[in-house]
């Protein structure tokens, strides 16, 4: 019975292997960093951030010459991909219009940004590809809506190149909203 | 021997002397073929007295040229005139016809002129007026007054009645627009149709301003009427202030008539005001009866049809139509009450003509089987006065026209007041007949029910729990408040919540790459494998 038992713990080291580890990669801002105090922005407020369903896994995603979509396995988010395209665009949209955006809910009677982020991956050719959509609201009357699709070169071979555009692609982004961000001029 | 012969002579036939008497005969001959032939004739002349007529002195004048000359003035067989035997010139023969006058003209002095003073000293004459007629009238009737309008004078003579004898008097001025162009020249009074009677003189050119719509009217004295706007005085001018006058035109809105010829008769108004009143010649009398009150209707009451005034109400025929329903056998029947009323075209800006009656009278006619009847409305609110309206009421029954007493009946229908208090009784004899007792009983225990319901509620409302209550219920929403404000996105639980679903959302995400593995590698969880390598991103 001892021998036995020795016998399978060897067989079971035996097959034992060394697991890769996965990289994480963190969607965030480039802008420079900085403390002090955040100016609110009395006119408009962040509303809901809208991620494409296959976009929403942990997997860095690329698109194979067949046209696929693969996430991969080793090259992970960090966080939930909603939370770091919120973040990033808000911080990007800071530091354009030199205004923080409040949660909707928090400044109720201002213009509400609401963004659907519908692709957002690595092509075959070798790019960084975002298309995104965002309409100002107030209440439920839509003031205006735009589209945003461009897609940028990456400047090495590898995952964090891929990250790296994509964010370069989501600070094109956010200037592009920064820049819809005006009052409507009343008409009488 | 010388024999001598005897001259041979005839005897002398007529003596010279002869010559003379022949002489003074055919001298007789020829002054008497001279004075018939000069001579004018004798006429006798017919006077009511001899005054101003005197025997060889008074003459006859005509143009102030002496005419003849009054050789013998005597009383005539009935001792009730004189006769003037005139002996004419010869040249005053075809002055002599049937329409001939005479009158003696002597000093006049009346209220308006003055005339005749010549005479005063060389005395009276006749005047002549020739006329038209048949010649060879030798007795003729003097005129009482001198005529007013002289003979021959181009105009035109009208004849003018009125119901009584009006201020006008012979002598007085006819008037258009104040402007004097004639002259009254005779006013008679007849017992027969118990009216007075003018005849009337407008000179040319003012003849033209007659016609068949001219209306006449007494401008004499002065006129003073009371009215919302104060006092209005009318007067003319001095004269006929003091004699009286006759004025005429056309009333505003009627149109000008046909030309008229000598004598047409015309009616002479009390004043202008009445003219204006009824201002038509021309219209036709219908008779509308009433089942209904008519209390507010007076004689002069408007008829109307949509508003516009059509006409008047002449009489309620009341008397008549007592004796109709004697006849008839009505009596105690309550039949309705009888309204003459009398329509004109020309208030509908028709001619006032006699077709334009005719025309009016086919169109009520076609009317009424359309649905058009009379109706009694109210005028005024305030006092009660009625008038007879006339419309077209589509949903009304059939009525015919009719007759009663030779007046062409319109058929009438009850609306406005009348209707609504009809409606009105209906309505409450309904409410009479509800079981209001009943319901009121009903009711009362209905009242005592809740009065006792609400008794009990007060009670449950003043008990000690129910005051407590509404404590209690602020008491609770101040605990849910709390607790709500314990899930806010800014307190630590829901911080705490946030950060499991996080966590859970992973392991989900784990779960399903595990799950994915071993479909895919069914002995993966025992043995090790392989992992796909990923697909690296390459620049191009």
């Amino acid at each position: 019975m001892r021998v036995a038992s020795l016998l399978l713990v060897v067989l079971l080291s035996g097959c034992a292997s060394k697991a890769v580890e996965p990289s994480y990669y963190l969607m965030r801002s480039n802008h420079a960093l900085g403390s002090g105090q955040l100016t609110p922005s009395r006119d408009f407020a962040m509303g809901k951030v809208v991620i494409a369903s296959y976009i929403d896994q942990r997997g860095l995603l690329m698109e194979t010459q067949d046209g696929e979509i693969r996430a991969a396995q080793q090259n992970l988010w960090a966080e939930p991909v909603y939370e770091g395209v919120r973040n990033q665009i808000l911080v990007a949209i800071r530091a354009a219009k030199g205004e923080h955006l409040l949660p909707a809910d928090l400044n109720r009677d201002a213009i509400v940004l609401d963004i659907r982020l519908d692709q957002l991956h690595g092509t075959n050719d070798g790019k960084a590809k975002v298309v995104a959509y965002w309409w100002l609201r107030q209440g439920k009357e839509v003031l205006a809506a735009y589209k945003f699709a461009e897609v940028q070169p990456l400047a090495t071979d590898g995952y964090a190149a891929l990250v790296n555009a994509e964010k370069a692609l989501l600070d094109q982004l956010a200037g592009r909203i920064a820049a819809t961000l005006v009052v409507p001029v009343q008409q009488d | 021997m010388t024999t001598q012969q005897a001259d041979i002579s005839q005897g002398r036939k007529l003596s010279g002397i002869w010559i003379i008497p022949l002489l003074a005969l055919v001298l007789g001959i020829y002054m008497v073929i001279h004075n018939y032939l000069t001579e004018g004739p004798s006429i006798d002349i017919a006077f009511k007295t001899a005054d101003g007529l005197a025997a060889g002195k008074t003459k006859i004048k005509y143009r102030n040229v002496d005419m003849g000359l009054v050789e013998e003035v005597r009383l005539n067989e009935g001792l009730d005139g004189v006769i003037a035997k005139v002996k004419m010139e010869r040249q005053a023969l075809p002055m002599l016809s049937e329409g001939t006058r005479f009158w003696v003209v002597t000093a006049r002095i009346g209220l308006g002129n003055i005339s005749g003073l010549d005479t005063l000293l060389s005395g009276a004459y006749i005047q002549i007026a020739p006329g038209e007629g048949v010649k060879g009238k030798r007795d003729f009737v003097a005129l009482e007054q001198p005529p007013l309008t002289p003979s021959g004078a181009p105009g035109l003579r009208v004849h003018l009645t009125s119901p009584k004898a009006a201020s006008v008097s012979a002598g007085d001025a006819v008037l258009f627009n104040g402007y004097k162009v004639g002259r009254v020249e005779t006013m008679t009074f007849e017992p027969d149709d118990r009216k007075a009677h003018y005849a009337l003189f407008i000179d040319a050119p003012y003849h033209e301003l007659v016609d068949s719509q001219t209306r006449f009217w007494d401008v004499s004295g002065i006129s003073l009427s009371a009215g919302a706007d104060g006092f209005k005085l009318d007067t003319g001018s001095m004269d006929t202030v003091l004699l009286g006058g006759v004025g005429f035109g056309n009333p505003p809105g009627v149109g000008k008539g046909q030309p008229v010829e000598n004598n047409t008769e015309f009616d002479l108004y009390p004043s202008y005001e009445d003219i204006l009143k009824n201002p038509f010649r021309n219209g036709t009398h219908y008779v509308v009866s009433f089942a209904q009150s008519i209390k507010g209707l007076s004689t002069g009451a408007p008829v109307e049809y949509r508003g516009l005034t059509l006409g008047r109400v002449e009489r309620i025929l009341l008397k008549e139509s007592l004796e109709y329903n004697v006849e008839q056998d009505l009596e105690g029947e309550g039949t309705a009450i009888p309204v003459l009323i009398y329509l004109e075209p020309g208030r509908l800006e028709l001619p006032d003509i006699p077709a334009s009656v005719d025309n009016m009278r086919a169109s009520i006619e076609t009317g009424v089987t359309n649905g058009m009847r009379a109706s009694l409305e109210t005028g005024s609110l305030l006092t009660g006065a009625k008038y007879v309206n006339i419309d077209y009421f589509p949903n009304a029954e059939e009525a015919p026209m009719g007759d009663f007493l030779g007046y062409t009946t319109i058929p009438s229908i009850e609306t406005g007041l009348g209707q609504i208090e009809q409606k009105l009784t209906a309505v409450l004899d309904k409410i009479n007949a509800l079981p209001l007792e009943d319901t009121v009983a009903s009711a009362n225990t209905t009242i005592i029910t809740l009065n006792s319901t609400l008794a009990s509620l007060d009670t449950i409302l003043e008990s000690q729990g129910m005051q407590q209550l509404p404590q209690q219920l602020d008491s609770t929403l101040q605990d849910l408040r709390s607790t709500l404000e314990g899930l806010s996105p800014e307190s630590e639980m829901y911080q705490s919540l946030n950060s499991s679903l996080l966590r859970l959302n992973r392991t989900l995400g784990n779960m399903e790459s595990l799950t994915r593995t071993l479909s895919r590698q069914p002995n993966a969880a025992l043995l090790p494998s392989t992992p796909t390598p990923d697909i690296i991103p390459e620049v191009k």
